[in-house]
């Protein structure tokens, strides 16, 4: 090799030459002296001999290259990647160990939510007592309504006021409650008023303390639904989608006096009819007339039932009555009422 | 002569881009696999045997 590698350099002549020659060996003998640490290295250490296999093991761990399965030769199949809670120390998969950390944590959004529920819970047994045993899965939807409160507890009030949301969930489950669970039994007890609205009375008290004007101006511009569980009337509009205009009617009737009658058109009771009320039945039914006009869409049972309760005072009542609540209804229900109902009145 | 030729190679570092460049090719060319298989093949046979034994005792000391 030496003798090959002078003779190329020895074309050219001159000491010069020789110096490159030399110079050429030496890093040649410094690359090979590199490989022999290394080898005597790995010999040292024992990882000389180990690339060498056998043919047979050779051909058992060969590299697999089919479609559909890994290297190995193994079909892909995701095992569960399980962990430990470092809070409860629970074995969660992983998918759900987010979330569920959230919640274990107490420092998500949801979990902080459930929290305030909780605790507002627990503030609100505490307030209404004995008096009043509606089941308190019912009473987080007090929070959810733009209520009109009949409870007095400014300070709790408030607290509540700040920690309600919006949240459709919040929305489906008062929607689903309070369809169901309207009644006028329960709507009178240990009831306040909430402080937050303008007109509302300022003293503690039932309904019996708003004057018949309050009571008046409320109805005719809010859906005024008293919530079943909470005593509360509903602040939305008449068009809130709570409440149907059933309930509205009911409650209308309730807080302007009995003196409307019952469902069955048998049992209407002239005398029971009061005189002082009549103007503000008269515009209560109005807003439900006016109501069943500009809102066409609504069920055809409801405005069979309006159209029954109107038909019933116009056969029942004074001929004096009859006419003025005939023409205020003829001019405001023009739209929406059926034929047979003018017939009745003349 | 040949002695500032070497200084002179090593002060621009010249000498280590040439001696990597040298690794690079003879891996390359196989040179260097061609050396360790001779190496391995002049470790004599009773040195092997010996390595062999060594290490199956100790592996039966292990488990």
């Amino acid at each position: 090799m030496a003798e090959k590698r002078s003779k190329l350099l020895s074309e050219n002549n001159g000491e010069y030459e020789d110096a490159l020659e030399f110079v050429v060996n030496d890093i040649i003998d410094d690359v090979t002296l590199g490989l022999c640490f290394e080898v005597h290295r790995s010999s040292k250490l024992g990882t000389l001999f180990l690339g060498d296999t056998d043919p047979q093991s050779k051909l058992e761990h060969a590299m697999v290259d089919r479609a559909g399965v890994d290297v190995f030769g193994n079909p892909p199949a995701k095992k569960q990647l399980e962990c430990i809670c470092p809070n409860c120390h629970r074995n969660l998969a992983a998918s759900r160990f987010a979330p569920h950390l959230e919640k274990c944590m107490g420092m998500g959004r949801n979990s902080s939510r459930i929290a305030s529920r909780r605790s507002q819970k627990v503030l609100k047994d505490r307030l209404t007592g004995d008096g009043m045993k509606h089941d308190s899965g019912d009473s987080e939807d007090d929070y959810n309504d733009a209520d009109w409160s009949l409870y007095a507890d400014k300070r709790v009030k408030r607290l509540k006021k700040e920690k309600r949301s919006n949240s459709p969930r919040r929305h489906k489950n008062s929607r689903l409650k309070n369809g169901s669970g309207y009644s006028t039994g329960e709507m009178y007890g240990e009831v306040g008023v909430k402080q937050e609205r303008a007109d509302t009375p300022d003293s503690i008290g039932g309904y019996e303390f708003m004057t018949l004007e309050e009571k008046k101006t409320l109805l005719m511009s809010t859906c005024g639904v008293i919530s079943g569980h909470t005593k509360k009337m509903c602040t939305r509009s008449h068009k809130c989608p709570q409440h149907s205009d059933d309930q509205r009617r009911h409650v209308r009737q309730f807080l302007l006096g009995t003196g409307v009658g019952g469902e069955d058109d048998d049992h209407v009771d002239i005398d029971t009819y009061v005189d002082g009320d009549s103007q503000s039945l008269r515009e209560s039914l109005q807003w439900e007339a006016a109501s069943n006009a500009s809102s066409p869409t609504d069920s055809t049972s409801t405005n069979n039932s309006n159209s029954g309760s109107k038909r019933k005072h116009g056969k029942k009542s004074s001929k004096k009555r009859k006419n003025q609540k005939g023409h205020s209804h003829h001019t405001s229900s023009m739209g929406s009422q059926p034929l047979g109902m003018f017939d009745l009145m003349d | 002569m040949r002695a500032t030729i070497n200084s002179k190679l090593v002060e621009t570092g010249e000498r280590e881009r040439l001696k990597e460049l040298l690794r690079t090719r003879l891996v390359e060319c196989g040179w260097r696999d061609q050396l360790k298989q001779h190496c391995k093949a002049l470790v004599p046979d009773t040195v092997k045997k010996e390595l062999l034994q060594r290490i199956r005792t100790f592996l039966a000391q292990q488990s």
